[in-house]
């Protein structure tokens, strides 16, 4: 008789805060965890966290969770109960995304300060996320049902919101600088979502570059050189410091396509002008990437075929100084978040897949190493002495190198 | 009470106080000896850059003086050591800091120790890097060209080099190590053998002309007078990495583990090859 008045009591309560709106007061997820076979180890973009705790907490938490497709999501959670007197248990299910839903499952009230508390228990999801198929869930909401009378009937008791990554199939291993950040995943499956071959998750994650437009998970701009003199190469550095040079660009790009298990070798080129001696003296060992006005020829008697000159060239955190410059930098073709990115170089790295070679600093691609050339540079050059160099802007004079490494 | 406090705290302090010593001791590939001195190099995790230390051997590791020094190696996998040999003051060794304006060809550099040891607080990071690619090579870095000529997809890619009287650079890929040396004004290709690394590898001055290998599992190899063919000499047993010591006053090589050496950073480097080295068979 007193567990029934009880029971009445609780019912009033639920009933009463769902109409009046202020039941999530009264009975509220405060934490869930996601686990499974399958799972991603997702790490935040500085490396600092592995994303594995917890998921989310009604304190403000919020971390993404990822499984390879064909897998089942697995989830716990706690709650906590306010109700002046409160049954022995209750049942709580979670009703999810694309019916992905989590079992009812009848679970003890414990008696805390002034409420109490329960835990659902880990369970797999009624549904794995389906096989072969990359999705993306922002957000992948659980709304939280409970139960007096063992399921029989359900209320809406509260809602956890969540991001949530599926690749196509297991992640490639990381290493030292293929890691499965927060970033790369959010890049990655949001382009490729619903893609279930390698060539259309190759084809869509590269659309993440073509307006040269490239941001992290939070929204901040990924910039290419936003300071010129940046040594960060590596992509932990980029998504660390959020400007960084080609290597890591290319390396994103990669990255967004090995998250989702796809496995490509000899993928990574690094191009530079083949070793060919100048007749000035010094080898052929720079590229200017447009945009570049050629003034006056100063050095065109010493050496006609290299004949325009830049001395005491420095690089500096915004540019370029000289001493004298017959070859001056202007607003180039647009980088990554940068219109006017650096553009003198010895080497560039772009990917390769397919036959087509990706350069995902500026978003564009090249079906022939020699249509770079003529489609990105404006002019060859050649070291003299530190801060010397001699140009020609008659592409026919060398042409690019490559070497390829599977990255 | 307060005794177990203060023991705690002091006991506290030391262990990490001890942990921050070791940790600045990643040592990269080997340390060299000469004069009496020690020399060996670290490699700075973001900006690639390399640290070098020098003290007495009969002074403490942990004592060491250290100063960024214009060279570097890339981050990648698989990893490649910092190559570079001390012959006097003067360093040479390969720059392989992963930048867009560092170039492979003249990457082979020689640098005065004395002169770029010196501290300069006024330059970055980034300044550092900036003269390292500019520094003067010692030559052309035409063993790499003509490699890529041969083959220009890395695989299982790795290289080094030492210089006695002449230079000798190896490099690996694919399965086949490319043995070639600089008399001074030309490089030339000793050998081409079959090996099968998936790591690193280094060089190893055995005397009077001689060359060895020191594979990154510590197996020791000589090469073959005749054809450059490698015939295994020591097999290591540890089951840990090792790092070289090339002691250029008595002309002996001897194995450590890096363990052993952060875990005597308290020690004198004589002391370290005393009780934890073994001496390699020239």
């Amino acid at each position: 008789m007193r567990n029934q008045l009880l029971l009445f009591l609780c019912f009033c309560c639920v009933y009463l805060g769902a109409t009046a709106q202020d039941f999530q007061y009264n009975f509220q997820v405060t934490e869930v965890k996601f686990s499974g076979i399958g799972s991603i180890a997702i790490k935040d973009d500085s490396l600092a966290t592995t994303y594995s705790t917890a998921h989310w907490r009604n304190t403000g938490l919020r971390e993404p969770a990822g499984w390879a497709s064909g897998n089942t999501m697995n989830a716990t959670a706690n709650f906590e109960f306010q109700c002046a007197k409160a049954p022995d248990s209750i049942t709580i299910r979670g009703l999810g995304n694309d019916t992905i839903n989590l079992p009812a499952r009848t679970v003890k009230l414990l008696p805390a300060t002034a409420m109490f508390t329960c835990t659902y228990p880990i369970s797999p999801a009624t549904k794995n996320f389906p096989t072969g198929v990359v999705n993306y869930y922002a957000p992948f909401n659980i709304y939280w049902e409970i139960s007096f009378d063992k399921g029989l009937t359900w209320y809406r008791a509260d809602t956890s919101d969540h991001k949530i990554y599926v690749t196509k199939s297991a992640p490639m291993a990381e290493n030292t600088n293929f890691k499965y950040f927060h970033t790369v995943l959010e890049l990655s499956c949001k382009n490729a979502k619903g893609q279930t071959t390698d060539t259309g998750i190759i084809s869509k994650c590269w659309s993440e570059f073509t307006d040269q437009i490239v941001l992290n998970h939070k929204g901040d701009s990924l910039h290419y050189y936003k300071n010129y003199l940046t040594s960060n190469t590596q992509l932990p550095l980029l998504l660390k410091y959020r400007t960084a040079q080609c290597y890591t660009f290319a390396q994103l790009f990669a990255a967004l396509i090995k998250v989702q298990g796809v496995n490509k070798t000899n993928n990574y080129v690094f191009i530079t002008p083949k070793a060919v001696a100048s007749p000035c003296g010094g080898t052929i060992d720079r590229f200017l990437v447009k945009n570049w006005k050629f003034y006056t020829k100063s050095d065109s008697s010493a050496c006609p075929s290299f004949p325009y000159r830049n001395v005491g060239t420095t690089l500096t955190s915004t540019g370029y100084t000289y001493t004298s410059a017959d070859v001056v930098d202007q607003t180039g073709i647009d980088g990554s978040c940068n219109k006017n990115p650096s553009s003198f170089f010895n080497n560039h790295q772009i990917t390769k897949y397919d036959g087509v070679y990706y350069d995902a600093c500026y978003g564009v691609k090249f079906n022939l190493l020699t249509d770079i050339k003529t489609a990105a540079f404006d002019a060859w050059g050649v070291r003299l002495s530190p801060g010397t160099y001699n140009f020609t802007n008659d592409m026919s004079k060398a042409d690019l190198a490559e070497t390829i490494t599977t990255w | 009470m307060t005794k177990r406090f203060i023991y705690f705290i002091f006991l506290f302090t030391a262990i990490v106080l001890s942990f921050s010593v070791r940790a600045q001791f990643r040592i990269d590939r080997k340390i060299i000896i000469q004069n009496n001195q020690f020399y060996f190099f670290t490699i700075d995790a973001e900006h690639q850059l390399a640290t070098i230390f020098t003290g007495s051997v009969k002074q403490k590791i942990n004592k060491a003086s250290k100063r960024l020094f214009p060279i570097g190696r890339s981050l990648d996998d698989p990893l490649i050591p910092l190559c570079f040999d001390i012959n006097g003051d003067e360093f040479v060794g390969i720059n392989w800091i992963l930048s867009s304006t560092n170039s492979r060809y003249d990457a082979i550099k020689k640098i005065s120790i004395k002169e770029w040891s010196k501290y300069r607080s006024e330059w970055s990071v980034e300044d550092w890097a900036q003269v390292s690619f500019d520094l003067p090579s010692l030559t052309a870095n035409i063993p790499w060209e003509q490699m890529l000529e041969a083959n220009n997809v890395l695989e299982n890619c790795f290289f080094d080099l030492i210089k006695t009287d002449q230079t000798t650079m190896a490099i690996c890929n694919q399965n086949k190590l490319r043995i070639n040396r600089y008399d001074g004004t030309k490089w030339k290709l000793l050998a081409t053998v079959p090996v099968s690394f998936t790591q690193y590898f280094t060089l190893v001055d055995r005397g009077r002309g001689k060359i060895g290998l020191l594979d990154a599992q510590g197996d020791f190899y000589h090469f073959n007078d005749q054809n450059y063919d490698l015939r295994l000499v020591r097999k290591n047993t540890s089951a840990k990495s090792q790092l070289l010591i090339v002691n250029k006053d008595n002309g002996k090589n001897y194995i450590i583990s890096p363990e052993a050496i952060q875990a005597g950073t308290f020690n004198t480097i004589t002391q370290l090859i005393n009780e934890s080295a073994i001496e390699l068979n020239n």
